[in-house]
């Protein structure tokens, strides 16, 4: 690039000089007193003239570089100068000759070689000065547009900084604790709150595989069961024999290729949360026990008198004790619905799987339900393939929930309807799929999901006979959840309903909970 | 004609006793009540019972521990042990070590009472249940 101004600018010396030189030579002949004037003008001009299309190029030549100029300083200036003192040698010797042919004393020739040098000097300082104070200004400019820059970046380091420290105090604070892993296994980053609920120092585990060197194999589930988004982990405490369950919602942490770069893990503390569903399917359990025992000896005794071993009864004497008898079943199973429900609440109920006949426990509870079926002239009809097969299930269980599904069926389904009881292999599902459909007066839409909760009642009930605990339902999802398996219910109003579930063809094995 | 049967009703539940006394004195057996385990233990010492029907769940003194007291001294007696449904702390076992002749849950009916005591009676090589 400065070669490109040293050329301009000495082409631009050469030019002058010769535009200069020519009237001076054409009028060569003639030394009259206006001519030495006029050579005295040319020898001023030329001189002006040169320094200032010199630097005019020089500064048409720096612009034109504006782009390197950015990242250059006012140390060109010294460039500037030499430049220029290098043109003036250039056009020097042509302003001497000029003065030598002029017709005057020596001394006047010094004079005006003084005012000359004088001009020059002055107009180049001049010059030289408007450059500077451009330079400048450019240069403070660039100064300026860093400084505004570096404040920016500065502000923005400030703000992140702000709020990694807020972030960092969040999750510092926060009762949850929150482990993050790569997709290594190794922890990258835990809270003070993670490190108290699995007892470990985040100085020790960062960078590490969680599991290491852990002694709880709860905790390894952690970074291999990924797939379940929540699971619970019992952890012992070293020092005595206290309990602790955490439960761990997990995230799989992705990029943005979808790829699995990490996990995060939130751990929450669910001891006490358990200590008071224990506490609370206790009480159940002991006030279920506590109604049961009255009730027992309501019906002993009441038996006694039905039975006419006191002596006989009179027609309104039976009519009456059957209403206190019927209360009292109902009563009865009431509670047993409580306690059943409590037990399997508490993930107490355990199931005897074995592999069995689904066929047989749908004709068992057929036949026990066919005889209330025909007190209103309902047919229940059963389609079970003779190769289905054998499925691991606990009888009694699945005998409860058939029993109650049948018996639904029976109750909301008006004189004269049909109940089809159905049992097919599904090996898309790899599970036999079971189902009760009746022509009853069926469910709305809107209260098909809330039909699995407890005491819950949809729709009008107006028959009389339609009595229940609600708790059946409830039960039978449990039970059937408990099983692997699924159940749901169709249904249209006025159409019929048809309550489905499933049974899979192999359950897991059973999964060994330490402690 | 076969002696009357002597049957002992160890339970605190004394309205669930006099039910099943009334009935089994109905049906022709000779019925002694008992609240307590420590009453039992005296009344069987006494020697005057051929059967005993023994609640598991009693304050103070419990069914097994009652058993216990009694085989200490007793080893033949045919005791039938009365259960409440969901008796998920009763450890049979160790009843069933102390030697027992049959189990009746309270809920079951009176004549699913009788069944057992009938069971239990023909197993024993003395006693006969009354004819009915």
């Amino acid at each position: 690039m400065r070669l490109t101004r040293m050329v301009i600018g000495h082409l631009g010396w050469i030019s002058l000089a010769g535009f200069s030189a020519a009237p001076w030579a054409f009028g060569a002949a003639s030394a009259s007193e206006t001519e030495q004037t006029m050579r005295m003008a040319i020898i001023v001009g030329t001189v002006l003239g040169a320094v200032l299309i010199g630097l005019l190029l020089y500064q048409f030549s720096q612009r034109s570089s504006q782009a390197q100029f950015k990242g250059s300083s006012v140390s060109e200036l010294p460039a500037a100068r030499a430049a220029v003192a290098e043109d003036t040698k250039l056009f020097m010797p042509v302003v001497l000759e000029q003065l030598n042919q002029l017709a005057m004393a020596p001394e006047q020739r010094q004079r005006v070689a003084r005012t000359v040098s004088e001009i020059v000097t002055q107009t180049f300082e001049k010059q030289v000065n408007t450059v500077k104070r451009q330079l400048n200004d450019q240069y403070g400019q660039v100064i300026e547009e860093k400084r505004r820059n570096e404040a920016i970046l500065q502000r923005k380091y400030q703000d992140t900084l702000t709020e990694k420290k807020q972030t960092v105090a969040i999750l510092e604070s926060i009762a949850e604790g929150l482990v993050v892993v790569n997709n290594r296994g190794e922890v990258v980053m835990m809270n003070p709150a993670a490190e108290r609920l699995l007892a470990v120092n985040q100085q020790e585990r960062v960078g590490k595989p969680l599991t290491e060197n852990l002694r709880d194999e709860q905790l390894v589930s952690l970074v291999k069961g990924s797939k379940d988004h929540n699971q619970e982990i019992v952890l012992s405490a070293k020092q005595d024999r206290t309990k602790r369950v955490l439960r761990a919602s997990n995230a799989v942490i992705t990029d943005e290729n979808g790829t699995t770069v990490g996990m995060v893990a939130v751990l929450s503390d669910v001891t006490r949360q358990r200590e008071l569903d224990q506490l609370k399917s206790e009480f159940v359990s002991k006030v279920g026990h506590e109604l049961r025992t009255p009730i027992v000896a309501m019906r002993h005794a009441l038996s006694i008198l039905t039975d006419q071993v006191a002596g006989p009864m009179s027609e309104e004497q039976q009519k009456f004790a059957g209403i206190v008898q019927r209360n009292l079943e109902r009563l009865g199973a009431l509670i047993n619905d409580l306690l059943d429900l409590s037990k399997l609440e508490a993930h107490k109920m355990e199931l005897r799987l074995e592999p069995n006949a689904i066929g047989a426990v749908i004709q068992t509870v057929c036949d026990s339900l066919d005889a209330w079926a025909k007190t209103k002239a309902i047919a229940i009809s059963k389609r079970v393939p003779d190769d289905l097969p054998a499925v691991p299930f606990d009888q009694a269980r699945i005998t409860q929930v058939l029993t109650n599904l049948v018996g639904n069926a029976i109750k909301f389904t008006p004189k004269q309807g049909r109940i089809t009881v159905e049992a097919k292999l599904d090996q898309e599902q790899q599970a036999v799929v079971v189902s009760v459909s009746d022509t009853g007066i069926g469910i709305a839409k809107e209260d098909l999901p809330k039909l699995f909760n407890k005491f819950q009642q949809v729709g009008e009930r107006t028959a009389s006979d339609i009595s229940g605990t609600g708790l059946g339902l409830a039960i039978t999802k449990e039970i059937i959840e408990l099983h692997h398996g699924r159940v749901w219910a169709e249904s249209e109003l006025q159409q019929g309903t048809r309550f489905v579930f499933t049974l899979p063809l192999t359950q897991p094995s059973v999964a060994v909970t330490p402690g | 004609m076969d002696p009357t049967i002597r049957v002992l009703i160890v339970d605190d539940e004394q309205d669930f006793a006099e039910s099943v006394a009334f009935w089994l004195s109905s049906k022709g057996y000779e019925v002694t009540k008992a609240e307590r385990g420590a009453t039992a233990v005296e009344l069987v010492m006494e020697g005057r019972h051929d059967i005993l029907f023994l609640d598991i769940n009693m304050p103070q003194m419990s069914g097994i521990e009652t058993l216990r007291r009694i085989r200490a001294f007793n080893k033949t007696l045919p005791v039938i042990v009365v259960t409440a449904a969901y008796e998920d702390e009763t450890n049979f076992a160790d009843v069933n070590a102390l030697g027992v002749s049959g189990f009746f849950p309270k809920e079951g009916t009176m004549s699913q009472l009788m069944h057992v005591l009938e069971v239990a009676l023909r197993s024993h090589r003395t006693l006969k249940p009354p004819a009915t």
